[in-house]
């Protein structure tokens, strides 16, 4: 047995099926999938972070064009990315496979929209295959490739948080070396273009016809299974990760009433829909309970089938309230919809608490110790300063990634997240709604290339009056240090592509490299910039904290002068910087978390905060 | 005793995912089916980080259910708040004393004093096990110090035999066995005060 979490157990089970190509861009919670293979990925699996998910997804589309098995990783948001491509490639079809494995986040472990992909699936008319556990993880993404190349369509294969990063051990096969295909050249513009009406409706039917295939193979090979509970008429459908909560789930109803006597049907493809399997559940049940995160995509097709068959069960789920559309759930949904279905009162107790967290230190989320995102967002608040304003009357579009932790105290100082690369064009709405005051749009290195070049451009197109600040620390950051073009290969020097090039070639003038380390020359670059008309772009460069200390690197030695320090406790309260400590009526600084970025000495009114140089 | 749901909470950094590993492992060497489950959201950042473990239950859902888990384990005061409501009454609540008070709070009342946790733990009915941060040996790592602790005081060890847990917790940090080894005896050795 060895340590597997969903993530990897989809990971293998790619290798193992032949991927050859294996495309994605971080996002939690699918990260590791790509992740922990790049660099231990056996020979003749191509496996890279691409730029964006539409890059990836094309990349891996085109492996697959040329029939290769190939694999594609995001998270939900990313699928939103790239959904213009996907539904054309749908609609084409694919040679060899194409497996898109896409993470939902039901209870929002790392803030964003709660979607829930299957509706993708369903606009697209392309099957949905769930992981519903570690080890079935595996088994699903095998079964994922296999289907794709028999139906000769994109699957989308789906996880959960909880899926995607639940650890268990459990015995799965060794990774091996994909069995070599030689790729195939095919040019056939009525499958691979959308060149006019007679094309498009022969693809759309085409595209119907491969999921009433699939819907017939899935049923066949038994994918969803049924029990059928003689002596009740009572159904219970359970979806996803769900299933593997019901015994939990039917110990918890015992306590309450609630009895096993009813039949069973463990849904993994929501689409298609396994109507052969509802048919026959309709047919005996008279009440059914359909347990599925978020949407009711389940619950909507079971109406759907009973509709046809001219029966009307009672249908217990998220339509009647029973069940919310709202957050993760567990073997108390599963307790919950049994007891109800099984006309038993449900128990208060089975959802409150004391809610004793409430007694807890709020914590809000900052930046690491040594961030150079905390020097560039306290010289936006200084800049704005110095011209007047205030983070209440200045407008400074935040956007995904490490960038939006400037949300919050101490800096207080971005105003919107949307999605990645949205500040500049929404800091051009502003700007061109009419409000008077600097707009400012903050963005991350890795969240420029990935979709803020365009919104860049048509910034210039129209001369807009914005101020551009790019914080590039070299790494896409907030999902766990991974690789983009501006990551240098020993962490700071030449980039492969440089933002630096790039800014002036795209004919801004006023434009600046800065060093967050240098609070006082990038306050007054700033403050600079914000009295020039058109578009200012600065470039706030310093590799991430986290990444320079995995290499011991330390830039200064700090440290308090007890006997100059008056404990006004300015550095903490203006940085917000966790190896600031105040205890013991002493502020102190905490070696182990200190890189020496010496951004606190500059809000120390007595000169009590020492930089000395360092030279270990 | 073949079930056991542990709930591990604490702050990024602190180690807390190390012990879920351990955890983890050592279930494997002994043949025990486990599932962890963590949550780290911003844990670099000094978020706040918890670990699910169910451990004998076969294959089964990650996520604990209230009142669900027979011990919680927290690296820090404040953090262990955010457990008790998924102990079952009578469970065990192992907390070391660690305080780790945000920026914010540094010269405010918003973080709870040690009577408060105590006082919401007896509150839930749980048998709490406090163990001072100044009881750290020194050169011992928190983490596995409290791993040991938690080992012998929360139920673990009806589950696991101890060399298993300690040839996990040394599979886990090759390069320090013998400090490791001693970190968790001082835990594990560490008398609580009769209540």
């Amino acid at each position: 047995m060895a340590c597997f979490s969903g993530n990897d157990a989809v990971a293998l089970a790619a290798v193992n099926s032949g991927a050859a190509v294996m495309t994605g861009y971080p996002g939690t919670p699918s990260t590791e999938v790509i992740g922990n293979l790049i660099g231990h990925a056996p020979e003749g699996v191509s496996v890279r972070w691409c730029v964006n998910e539409k890059v990836a997804l094309e990349i891996a589309a085109g492996a697959a064009w040329a029939g290769q098995r190939a694999f594609c990783s995001m998270k939900m948001s990313g699928l939103n990315v790239c959904y213009d491509s996907l539904i054309s490639i749908a609609y084409s079809g694919c040679t060899g496979a194409l497996v898109v494995y896409v993470c939902d986040d039901p209870g929002v472990s790392a803030g964003m929209p709660e979607q829930d992909i299957r509706g993708f699936a369903a606009m697209t008319d392309i099957p949905v295959v769930d992981c519903s556990g570690v080890e079935d993880s595996y088994h699903m993404t095998e079964y994922a490739f296999s289907l794709s190349e028999r139906i000769g369509s994109p699957v989308l294969l789906r996880s959960v948080t909880a899926v995607a990063l639940c650890h268990e051990n459990v015995d799965l096969p060794e990774m091996k070396a994909p069995p070599k295909r030689e790729a195939q050249l095919r040019r056939d513009i009525s499958v691979y273009t959308k060149a006019g009406a007679d094309i498009c409706l022969k693809q759309h039917r085409a595209l119907i016809e491969r999921l009433d295939t699939a819907q017939r193979l899935i049923h066949e090979d038994g994918i969803n299974h049924l029990d059928i509970c003689q002596n009740s008429s009572v159904g219970v459908i359970v979806s996803g990760v769900l299933g593997s909560y019901l015994s939990e789930g039917l110990e918890l109803a015992k306590r309450f009433g609630g009895t096993a006597d009813f039949s069973l049907l463990w849904v993994k493809t929501t689409l298609p829909a396994p109507a052969a399997e509802f048919e026959e559940l309709i047919s005996h049940c008279g009440t059914i309970a359909v347990i599925e995160e978020n949407e009711p995509y389940v619950e909507h097709a079971l109406m759907v089938c009973a509709n046809r068959m001219g029966k009307s069960p009672r249908v217990i789920g998220k339509e009647d309230g029973t069940l919310s559309r709202v957050g993760s759930m567990n073997a108390a949904h599963i307790a919950k919809a049994i007891l109800t279905a099984q006309g038993k009162a449900v128990p208060p107790q089975l959802f409150e608490g004391k809610n004793y967290s409430q007694l807890s230190a709020k914590r809000t989320i900052g930046v690491c110790a040594g961030c150079p995102h905390r020097g560039t967002f306290l010289a936006i608040n200084a800049a704005l300063k110095n011209r007047g304003y205030s983070n209440a009357d200045a407008f400074v579009a935040g956007d995904i990634g490490c960038t939006i932790l400037g949300i919050s105290p101490p800096f207080n100082t971005l105003w919107t997240e949307v999605s990645m690369g949205s500040s500049v064009p929404i800091a051009e709405g502003f700007n061109s709604a009419g409000v008077k005051t600097p707009a400012i749009a903050a963005i991350g290195d890795s969240t420029f290339f990935h979709g803020g070049i365009p919104g860049l451009v048509n910034a210039i197109w129209y001369n807009t009056d914005i101020t551009v600040v790019i914080m590039d620390n070299g790494w896409t950051g907030m999902t766990g240090m991974q690789a983009n073009p501006g990551t240098a290969a020993d962490g700071q020097s030449c980039r492969p592509v440089d933002i630096a090039k790039i800014i002036p070639a795209l004919g801004v003038e006023a434009f600046a490299v800065c060093d967050p380390y240098d609070f006082k020359r990038m306050s007054a670059v700033l403050t600079e910039m914000l009295g020039k008309p058109g578009v200012k772009v600065v470039l706030a460069r310093r590799e991430c904290a986290i990444q320079a200390g995995r290499r011991k690197v330390r830039y200064s030695k700090v440290s308090i002068d007890p006997s100059k320090c008056v404990k006004c406790r300015l550095c903490i309260s203006k940085t917000g910087c966790p190896a600031l400590k105040f205890s013991g009526g002493e502020v102190s600084i905490d070696a182990k978390q200190c890189n020496g970025c010496g951004i606190c000495s500059n809000f120390c009114n007595v000169g009590a905060i020492k930089k000395e140089d360092c030279h270990e | 005793m073949n079930e056991f749901n542990l709930l591990l909470t604490g702050l990024g950094g602190q180690g807390v995912l190390s012990i879920a590993e351990i955890i983890l492992n050592a279930c494997a060497l002994a043949g025990i089916t486990c599932s962890f489950y963590p949550t780290k959201g911003m844990a670099q950042r000094g978020g706040a980080v918890k670990a699910q473990l169910k451990l004998g239950r076969g294959s089964c859902g990650p996520e604990l259910t209230l009142r669900s888990a027979d011990a919680a384990v927290s690296m820090e005061v404040s953090e262990s708040l955010k457990s008790l409501d998924y102990v079952r009454p009578g469970g065990a609540l192992l907390v070391f004393a660690e305080r780790h008070v945000p920026y914010s709070e540094m010269s405010g009342g918003g973080y709870p004093s040690d009577e408060a946790v105590i006082n919401a733990a007896n509150d839930a009915a749980l048998e709490t096990y406090w163990l001072p941060d100044d009881a750290l040996p020194d050169g011992c790592a928190a983490n596995i110090f409290v791993l040991g602790a938690a080992y012998k005081n929360t139920g673990l060890n009806e589950l696991l035999p101890m060399e298993t847990v300690l040839e996990a917790v040394a599979a886990r940090f090759p390069k320090a066995v013998e400090e490791n080894r001693r970190a968790f005896e001082c835990g594990y050795s560490f008398i609580f005060p009769e209540k």
